[in-house]
């Protein structure tokens, strides 16, 4: 639609330099006129600028039709769309309508206007238009369009166009007697594939309660039986690329869930179950800088999200760093302890955090520039913040794997990790290691939680949901590798989405159980496991 | 070091020498032992029953609702058992133990569901859900537990076949220490989204409740509340009797054995996966249960049972008490059980500080428990 | 450990080594009617659920080539082992005879913990099979368990008992017999099996201490109770990890000296570093080297074998 929008625009642009200044005229006199209270009136004035044939008159009348259009007093034309965005139709105009009054459509008058509105489309000399409109009416199937199609269909020459126009009249046909007509009708559609005729193919293939077809042709349900198929296997091949998006989104989710945790369990052995709070305490903090950014800059409020990662991460750092010198450092190496204690700390930052912010999730709005998505296939929309998790995994990866491979600390920190008494006899400050160690894990949990805030809502049980999947990741990516990490998020997150459909999310969730578990049988140390004298270490 | 040995004390115990292979029993407890446990069931079976059964306005009666509450408390002490001889004995550390517990609960509860007959809301054979949910058959699985002892064999050993089954993979595949733990909290969390369903036929989110009788007995009256509290009392003695057997048996030393020094014993000629198997059936029996005793009690078992925090909560009354005594756990589960029902009454934003708090504290500075400390403090003087 | 604990290892360990000899020779006849006491676990085995194929069996005609006469206890044929394309074992073969005490020496990296960890079953090899004479079973294919219940015995570096367990208890742990769950449930000591574990005591000198927690004991006393739990787990071949290692030269030599005297009833391996303890016990040397093996035969044989001196004794060893 905005393509043919546009298209009309640089036609009109094109004919306003050419129409005379008394076309003009007499178009604002007609548009005036439109908002008369006389109905005969404004049907002389419709069929006026009908009788114009030409792609403002076109811009207007679709505009008309879909009630945004709005006339001011000196006749100019605007189309004002449901967001408040304005269209300047009429050239010259000012560029807002001032007092404009948008004209009143009644059902006769949309009985005229849709006909008279396709064939003007249908005979455009740009085959994109024509194109545009065969499948607008493909997809608004209208059978009072039938003629109009038709004699449209008959003089087309461009084949793609020919056989929207033929998907347009498939339903009728389909509904008439004409065998011809019936196969060319299915030929059409299984050609589409498009799911929704399936009813329509689905009533050729009906049977009476005795168990004889309706349709008595062999041929017709032949064509009826591979065109569902088509329909069918499209839908399917959709429905994957879909389940795909979501498992990706899944994915790296968990990934952005998992990492911190890949960084403090996976190297350092601290079994932290208040990781999915410090997840929580990141979402919380992205809400937070969006209500300072509320109130003190209003007007740059989308910024605040970007704000928000250094302020997230920060802040769970601070928090981790404060744990591990605390609490944690007390505990290494003995790792069911851990776990007690920081499920304890867990608790208390829950209960902390439900005493500032109360029990009640909080809504953490997206910023324009990731707000809404694209329908790129009917039924699947791309979000734009599911998109943009995504990225932002990639890149929180990258910043990890940086931090480990191309840093002195990620030196010392592969160091520690491999063998923690050859790396303090070489200089190295175990202790700084393992509080910076855990405070980057832990700001890594404070930016999944950023991105957690995106796509959810926020709330002091945010983190509970996440630290058993998060775990599994890591243990079934295998400890201390950030690759099986990832294969390990991502793996769980599509094996998740593709079970979902078939078995339902919580058998889904139970099968993905047992396939840890017999998958744990097969390899005890995870996707990418250490073989040898290094896997003994754990 | 010695913290990651909480039962290193337990031996040391036990009868001085192994008394030349007489009576089984005598390892079991000493004679000392098993008269302060006469002592002791006793008083927790007589107590209770006796102060409640005194008039209303003596300083000593106990009001009816503290009846049940002591009766729920003897089902987690059970529950703290249970955990103990897998924890303390074996070093498995199990968080999922809630799931077994649950599964006892829905087995009692089944039963009791059905017990209910057409005295129902709906006036119908079916229980009242299903009624709701329009079904017109009482599912498969249903249909056993019309009959009693079908379900007090069922609340044990669906829990403990459950076990088995899961057991068998996870020890087989040498999943151990906190892998397991993590194992057990997702066995947990995915049970609990099946139970929240109601395809699953288990009442989904609202669960089993509003029962009327048990065994022909009403659920109302005061003395089926007071016999299932001793039930539950005598339960927490067996339990622990069956539990001091384990742990007093040569499997129980090569329990302690596989926990310190696991390849040893198997370079020994032990198979560990089979003793943790049938160390952690054995518990998950026992979690069945309390499980069953707990559900006509309370009047309820949904799927908030199944919730992973409770099972960690569990695994804290048996780190309070003390590890490796079996002694120190059920008194855990009573500490901890009633901080937990003064603090949701007095002040219930706190309780979560104090239970979190409780975690730390516990994990930092008494390793070896409140049995532990006691030990310690008797020791030094 | 540190040094205050060698006085008191000292004590202890001067006690034990005197009745050494003799006792094993009691030992021996004690066992004389319980000698295919390995063999009795073994044929009252169940079959079990396993996803393993556990019927592999060893062709006797590979057998005869490998053995040609010689009166051999175990095998291990043509056995390699990978670790991330590092080959720890390279299509090794050993056999060891009854009664044998093999000594295994070889640079770091030669393979001898993964041979020994090949043997126990710790670790499955690539290809090859491991064997014990007169039994079809290839050893490959069982658990650590049950190669250990086929008297296939392992000491470890590291002195390993079980700590929290009472010395008498960690000797009771390790008797052959009994070693499934519910029948340790219920066991309980018999006659016979509380004298042998007073035995044991007797031998490792550790009477005194029977009760004690093991982790109480010294570094030197964990060393002879662990020996002890292997002489009550009577095992057919005993494989010893670098025994020595960490004592006084005194304390040398009376192991020598032990490991000699069950030599003979027991196959012994010993896996050492030490030149010089080798040389006083062993009668065949065998020497790794990248997963193979080099040489094998008397140490003086193997000391003058110029490949040998190349890759091992070249260096400043011993």
């Amino acid at each position: 639609m905005p393509k043919l929008f546009a298209k009309i625009l640089l036609l009109c642009a094109l004919f306003a330099a050419f129409s005379s200044p008394a076309r003009a005229d007499q178009l604002s006199e007609d548009l005036r006129a439109l908002n008369s209270s006389d109905r005969g009136k404004v049907e002389s004035a419709v069929n006026s600028i009908l009788a114009r044939r030409d792609a403002q008159a076109l811009s207007i009348l679709v505009a008309l039709l879909d009630d945004q259009l709005q006339v001011d007093a000196a006749g100019n034309a605007y189309r004002v769309a449901e967001d408040g965005s304005v269209t300047v139709l009429s050239p010259g105009a000012p560029p807002k309508p001032e007092n404009g009054k948008p004209p009143l459509v009644d059902n006769q008058l949309r009985r005229t206007l849709e006909p008279a509105i396709a064939s003007l489309r249908l005979t455009s000399p740009d085959k994109d238009v024509r194109l545009e409109a065969a499948e607008d009416l493909a997809k608004r199937r209208n059978d009072e369009l039938a003629p109009v199609v038709r004699k449209a269909l008959s003089v087309e020459k461009d084949s793609e166009v020919k056989a929207k126009l033929e998907l347009a009249l498939a339903p009728l046909d389909l509904s008439g007697t004409d065998v011809a007509l019936k196969l060319r009708a299915l030929h059409a559609i299984e050609a589409s594939a498009d799911p929704n005729f399936k009813p329509d193919v689905e009533r050729v293939l009906e049977r009476t309660p005795s168990g004889e077809f309706v349709e008595k042709n062999p041929e017709v349900r032949l064509a009826a039986d591979s065109a569902k198929a088509a329909i069918e296997l499209r839908a399917l091949w959709f429905g994957l690329i879909g389940h795909l998006f979501y498992g990706l989104s899944l994915g790296s989710v968990l990934l952005l869930a998992a990492l911190g945790l890949a960084i403090t369990f996976g190297l350092m052995r601290v079994i932290n179950m208040a990781h999915g709070e410090l997840l929580m305490i990141g979402a919380y903090s992205t809400y937070v800088v969006q209500k300072a950014f509320q109130s003190y800059l209003p007007d740059h409020s989308d910024w605040y999200l970007v704000f928000s990662i250094p302020v997230a991460f920060v802040v769970s750092a601070a928090i981790g760093v404060l744990l591990e010198r605390s609490v944690i450092r007390f505990f290494y190496g003995r790792p069911l302890e851990t776990l007690l204690c920081t499920w304890g700390i867990s608790l208390i930052l829950i209960q902390t955090v439900r005493l500032i912010f109360g029990a009640q999730n909080v809504t953490v709005a997206n910023p324009s520039f990731i707000a809404g998505g694209v329908e790129l296939l009917p039924g699947f929309v791309l979000t734009y913040s599911r998109v943009a998790v995504i990225l932002f995994a990639a890149v929180v990866v990258a910043f990890v794997w940086f931090m480990l491979q191309r840093t002195p600390l990620g030196l010392h920190v592969r160091a520690v990790t491999q063998n923690r008494a050859m790396a303090a006899s070489m200089g190295i400050s175990t202790r700084r290691v393992d509080m910076w160690t855990f405070g980057i894990g832990s700001g890594v949990a404070g930016l999944g939680g950023v991105a957690l805030s995106q796509l959810g809502n926020v709330g002091p049980e945010l983190g509970q949901g996440y630290i058993v999947d998060s775990f599994m990741v890591v243990v079934l990516g295998g400890v201390g590798k950030l690759a099986g990490t990832l294969a390990g998020a991502f793996g769980l997150g599509i094996v998740n989405k593709l079970l979902e459909p078939v078995a339902g999310a919580v058998l889904g969730k139970i099968a993905i159980l047992v396939f840890i578990i017999l998958f744990i049988q097969r390899r005890p140390q995870g996707i990418f496991a250490l073989k040898g004298r290094a896997a003994e270490v754990s | 070091m010695s913290d990651e040995k909480p039962a290193a004390k337990a031996p040391a115990a036990q009868p001085k020498s192994p008394a030349p292979a007489a009576v089984r029993l005598e390892s079991v407890l000493s004679k000392r032992g098993y008269l302060s446990f006469a002592v002791l069931l006793a008083l927790s079976v007589a107590i209770v029953p006796i102060l409640n059964g005194l008039p209303p306005d003596s300083a000593l009666h106990l009001p009816d609702y503290l009846v049940t509450l002591f009766g729920k408390f003897f089902c987690f002490a059970t529950v703290a058992v249970a955990m103990d001889l897998l924890w303390g004995y074996a070093g498995i550390l199990s968080l999922g133990h809630g799931v077994f517990f649950a599964l006892g609960g829905y087995a009692m509860g089944m039963y009791l569901m059905l017990a209910i007959g057409d005295a129902g809301v709906y006036r119908s054979k079916l229980p009242d859900f299903m009624v709701f949910l329009d079904w017109k058959e009482l599912p498969w699985f249903w249909k056993p537990f019309d009959n009693f002892l079908v379900a007090c064999l069922a609340a044990m050993l669906v829990p403990g076949l459950l076990a088995y089954c899961f057991g068998f993979f996870a020890f087989r595949s040498r999943i151990r220490g906190v892998y397991f733990s993590i194992i057990t909290q997702a066995l947990t969390f995915a049970l609990m989204l099946l139970f929240f369903r109601n395809e699953t036929a288990l009442g989904g989110n609202n669960g089993l409740t509003n029962f009327k009788e048990i065994y022909g007995y009403s659920l109302h009256e005061q003395g089926t509340k007071l016999m299932l509290y001793m039930l539950s009392a005598a339960g927490l003695f067996v339990a622990f009797l069956i539990a001091r057997f384990v742990t007093t048996s040569k499997a129980g030393r090569v329990l302690r054995a596989i926990r310190d020094e696991e390849s040893r014993t198997m370079f020994a000629g032990y198979n560990p996966t089979n003793y943790k198997l049938f160390v952690y059936t054995l518990s998950a029996v026992i979690c069945g249960f309390a499980g069953a005793l707990y559900v006509p009690q309370v009047g309820i078992i949904n799927p908030s049972e199944l919730q992973p925090s409770n099972s960690i909560e569990m695994a804290i009354w048996v780190a309070v008490g003390g590890r490796g005594s079996l002694i120190g756990a059920p008194i855990g589960a009573f500490v901890v059980n009633g901080a937990k029902s003064w603090f949701t009454v007095a002040m219930p934003e706190f309780w979560l500080y104090v239970l979190g708090a409780l975690f730390i504290a516990v994990t930092l500075f008494l390793p070896q428990g409140l049995v532990g400390a006691l030990e310690r403090v008797r020791v030094k003087k | 450990m540190s040094a205050t604990e060698s006085a008191p290892l000292n004590a202890v360990v001067e006690e034990p080594i005197e009745p050494a000899k003799p006792v094993t020779h009691a030992e021996a006849e004690a066992k004389r009617p319980s000698d295919n006491a390995p063999e009795s676990p073994r044929k009252a085995r169940s079959p079990r659920i396993s996803w393993l194929p556990k019927k592999r069996t060893v062709d006797q005609s590979r057998v005869d080539e490998l053995t040609h006469g010689r009166k051999a206890l175990l095998c291990v044929d043509s056995v390699s082992v990978s670790f991330d394309g590092f080959k720890a074992l390279d299509n090794l073969t050993l056999v060891l005879d009854e009664g044998e005490l093999r000594c295994i020496i070889g640079p770091n990296g030669a393979g001898k913990t993964t041979l020994q960890d090949v043997i126990t079953g710790k670790t499955k090899p690539d290809t090859g099979s491991v064997f014990l004479i007169g039994d079809d079973q290839d050893l490959t294919q069982l658990r650590e368990d049950e190669i250990a219940q086929r008297g296939v015995c392992r000491k470890f570096q590291r002195p390993t008992v079980f700590q929290g367990h009472s010395v008498f208890e960690n000797l009771e742990l390790t008797l052959p017999g009994k070693k499934r769950v519910f029948s340790s449930l219920f066991a309980r000591l018999t006659r016979t099996e509380r004298e042998k574990i007073e035995r044991v005591l007797e031998i490792i000198g550790l009477k005194d201490e029977a009760q004690k927690r093991a982790g109480l004991l010294s570094h030197g006393q964990k060393q002879w109770l662990e020996i002890g739990m292997l002489l009550s787990q009577e095992p057919r071949v005993l494989l010893v990890d670098e025994p020595v290692a960490g004592m006084t030269h005194k304390e040398t030599e009376k192991t020598a000296e032990l490991l000699n005297g069950l030599a003979g009833e027991h196959t012994v391996v010993v896996v050492e570093h030490d030149m010089e303890f080798v040389r006083s016990i062993a009668k065949t040397v065998t020497v790794l080297h990248e997963g193979r093996v080099l040489a094998e035969g008397s140490m003086d044989a193997v000391q003058a074998d110029p490949k040998v001196i190349e890759v091992y004794l070249g260096g400043a060893d011993a």
